[in-house]
């Protein structure tokens, strides 16, 4: 044979191999498609923020026995105290449930959402994820997540519930309430501050040697939430900016006091270790901190109501249900979630973590600390999950350090920002 | 003293300064290391530089070796069923070696003939090894992934065993171990081959008892890499493996960082101990090791 016919035959079989290995195999099974079609498309027969007939906490899910025996693979990245409160409530479910088996993998939280997609994208994946709020929205747009619209959950925070909601789908249901709170050490600060001039003033005075009036953090995730305080806003609800105004200014320029109140504060772990050490007034921090704090300053912690300038994001903790979940799975999946969210299940989970805050309202909240953070949530604002939130980051964080760091004005960085948002949408949105 | 000779020493003391600054970047990160590890207190990073902070303690390295991982059960509702350092020890060193070994022999029997044999492609292929290795390795990771899902065994695809791993670990060294080891058997007379095949040796005789006891310094770079890539990873064994009794200890360690707050001090000890079998390795190898990096590199 020639050269060229060798030459020939060789691209012949690099074609070949090309096409078979495009041309998919057996990691979709076809009789898991038309499946799931229904749980996604058909609208909802029971709202799922509406009371089902028979409230879940009288007749929870669990003790409706499915069939067919079946076999929940559950991934999660909880902590510890997190993970045994998992661990009861799965118990309790199998006990009411003896033909469902689960699977349970712990995988670290920055792995688990890219694992979850590339296994949910090729037809596998977990039956049940439990993920971040935010993960809903762009995992419905790649149906790798089915609509729970159906599963009968009742009692549940109405805002908490909403965050799930995305295209008049229920993407995830919240099992678990957390968020940006300000905790005080009373031993230090001894009255909650009105608004931020009385922080900053409580804070001034507290100042003293290596104790610090308030270490307040600067990076965006801590501090979005001051912008809604100050009456303005990050986006609109169709996700463009909205931030570039007075309030904006306003945002910026109480950054530039946090920076002078203490030590440079962009996410750094300073201001937990600080003020666990007892040497900071005032914090702003998440509520999934709230046992280590407890733990090293006992009956001295407070979780102070917003002063009413300022603000945090109430965020929640979601389970989703993979796309790709059929049969028998799908059905004890369902009654898993809507038993996850029942009273007897979030009583497990807050007596088992001590962190915990329940999204089911009528589980009774006794712990003093926990209710604090409650009553803290009241003055928040609600977390923003919608895809375009990823325009938002870079450069708003980036107006943040300018100003921070004297290189441009408020009113300018934030023109700026409002510009780079806007281009980053361009390719989040595809057009 | 001569002019001379006080240049001579200040040039002395100067190289010595800059030789104890290089040393001194280069050990502090371990310092920190051991410095958090022995820590009672759990912290993210020394509130002040001191080697040897106060209540200083082993209990962080005792809990690594002898605790089970309580997050990386089959069953957390079982405590037996969880992860023990001696068995996350055992999968580790199984993915390592094994990708030791997949790139030494797929490595030399390729480096061969693309060194020895005129084929079609053969320096389309060479260059095709080039740019796999230009790639970023995150960039395999998704083919890798759907690549070995195919690949069936007792209904359990390839992917989610540690032999796939192996594989996947392979792919990603093959490249530099088949240049590496080229360019060596470059550099071995073919006279050597020839004499064996005139005294009746055949030509993967020749190859086995006369080229590669010549190259084992390259060998020995290649058992090294591939033992540290298997070693070290996490991301793709995190992507792939969906069973805890397959997890290895670098995977142990990523668990440790959670998303809030992460055990500095069991953290750091778990990875002082995981570099422990590298460094012997290392030690073992280490007279190849040397002459094996640079031999590849010029055709003599």
């Amino acid at each position: 044979m020639t050269k060229k016919t060798w030459s020939l035959l060789g691209i012949l079989v690099i074609a070949m191999m090309l096409l078979a290995a495009c041309g998919g195999g057996d990691a979709a099974p076809a009789d898991n498609e038309p499946a799931n079609q229904p749980a996604v498309n058909e609208p909802a027969n029971e709202p799922a923020n509406e009371p089902a007939e028979e409230p879940a906490a009288e007749e929870p899910a669990a003790e409706e026995p499915a069939v067919e025996p079946a076999k929940i693979v559950l991934w999660h990245a909880l902590k510890d105290t997190e993970t045994a409160g998992l661990t009861t409530i799965i118990e309790n479910f199998k006990a009411a449930n003896p033909n469902v088996e689960f699977e349970v993998l712990f995988v670290p939280f920055d792995d688990l959402r890219g694992k979850f997609e590339t296994a949910a994208g090729t037809g596998g994946g977990p039956d049940l994820l439990i993920g971040g709020d935010d993960w809903g929205p762009p995992m419905y747009n790649a149906m790798l997540i089915a609509d729970v619209s159906d599963v009968a959950v009742s009692d549940i925070n109405p805002a908490a519930m909403n965050v799930g909601n995305y295209k008049g789908a229920q993407v995830g249901l919240p099992y678990v309430l957390k968020g940006v709170v300000m905790y005080r050490n009373a031993s230090i600060i001894a009255e909650p501050a009105a608004d931020f001039a009385d922080l900053k003033a409580k804070a001034e005075a507290a100042t003293t040697g290596d104790t610090f009036g308030a270490l307040l953090e600067i990076g965006s995730f801590f501090s979005f939430g001051h912008l809604y305080g100050l009456g303005g806003a990050l986006m609109t609800a169709e996700g463009d900016p909205a931030f570039n105004t007075a309030e904006g200014v306003a945002w910026l320029e109480m950054l530039q006091d946090f920076k002078a109140l203490g030590a440079d504060n962009w996410y750094n772990d300073n201001d937990v270790n600080l003020f666990k050490e007892g040497k900071v007034g005032v914090v702003i921090d998440g509520t999934w901190n709230l046992g280590d704090f407890s733990a090293s300053l006992g009956d001295d912690l407070v979780i102070d109501p917003w002063p009413s300038d300022m603000s945090g994001f109430v965020q929640t903790g979601m389970i989703y249900l993979n796309y790709n979940t059929t049969g028998a799975n799908l059905d004890a999946a369902k009654a898993f979630m809507a038993y996850l969210l029942s009273a007897d299940a979030q009583a497990a989970f807050y007596a088992a973590d001590g962190a915990f805050i329940p999204s089911n309202t009528t589980v009774e909240v006794t712990d003093p600390m926990r209710q604090q953070a409650l009553a803290a949530f009241g003055g928040g604002v609600g977390w923003i999950v919608l895809p375009e939130m990823g325009a938002f980051w870079g450069p708003t964080e980036t107006a943040i350090l300018s100003v921070l760091e004297g290189e441009a004005e408020a009113a300018d960085a934030l023109a700026a920002a409002e510009e780079a948002v806007n281009a980053a949408l361009v390719d989040i949105r595809g057009q | 003293m001569t002019k001379h000779k006080a240049n001579e020493l200040l040039k002395q003391i100067g190289l010595q300064i800059f030789l104890l600054t290089i040393t001194a970047i280069v050990l502090f990160p371990i310092l920190w290391m051991v410095s958090i590890a022995i820590d009672p207190r759990n912290i993210d990073k020394p509130l002040e530089l001191v080697l040897i902070p106060d209540g200083a303690t082993l209990r962080a390295f005792k809990q690594v070796l002898t605790e089970p991982y309580t997050q990386l059960c089959a069953n957390p509702a079982e405590p037996e069923t969880c992860m023990t350092f001696l068995k996350l020890l055992g999968n580790s060193l199984m993915v390592a070696l094994g990708t030791s070994l997949f790139s030494v022999v797929l490595g030399a029997s390729a480096a061969y003939a693309f060194s020895r044999f005129k084929f079609i492609g053969r320096e389309t292929g060479l260059l095709g090894f080039i740019a796999l290795l230009m790639l970023p390795a995150t960039a395999t990771i998704a083919p890798l992934y759907v690549l070995l899902n195919q690949i069936k065994f007792g209904g359990e695809p390839l992917r989610s065993t540690l032999v796939g791993l192996a594989v996947a670990y392979t792919s990603g060294s093959l490249p530099f171990a088949i240049w590496n080891l080229k360019g060596y058997f470059d550099t071995v007379p073919k006279e050597l081959e020839e004499a064996a095949l005139i005294d009746g040796a055949t030509v993967t005789g020749a190859f086995i008892r006369v080229i590669l006891p010549l190259a084992v310094p390259a060998l020995a770079v290649t058992v090294l890499l591939g033992f540290m890539s298997g070693w070290t990873e996490f991301v793709m064994a995190w992507l792939f493996l969906e069973s805890p009794e397959k997890f290895t200890l670098a995977m142990a360690l990523r668990s440790m960082q959670g998303q809030f707050t992460t055990p500095w001090s069991t953290f750091f000890a778990l990875a002082l101990v995981m570099s422990v079998p590298p460094v012997l390795l290392f030690f073992a190898l280490q007279r190849y090791i040397v002459s094996g990096l640079t031999v590849g590199g010029v055709k003599g």
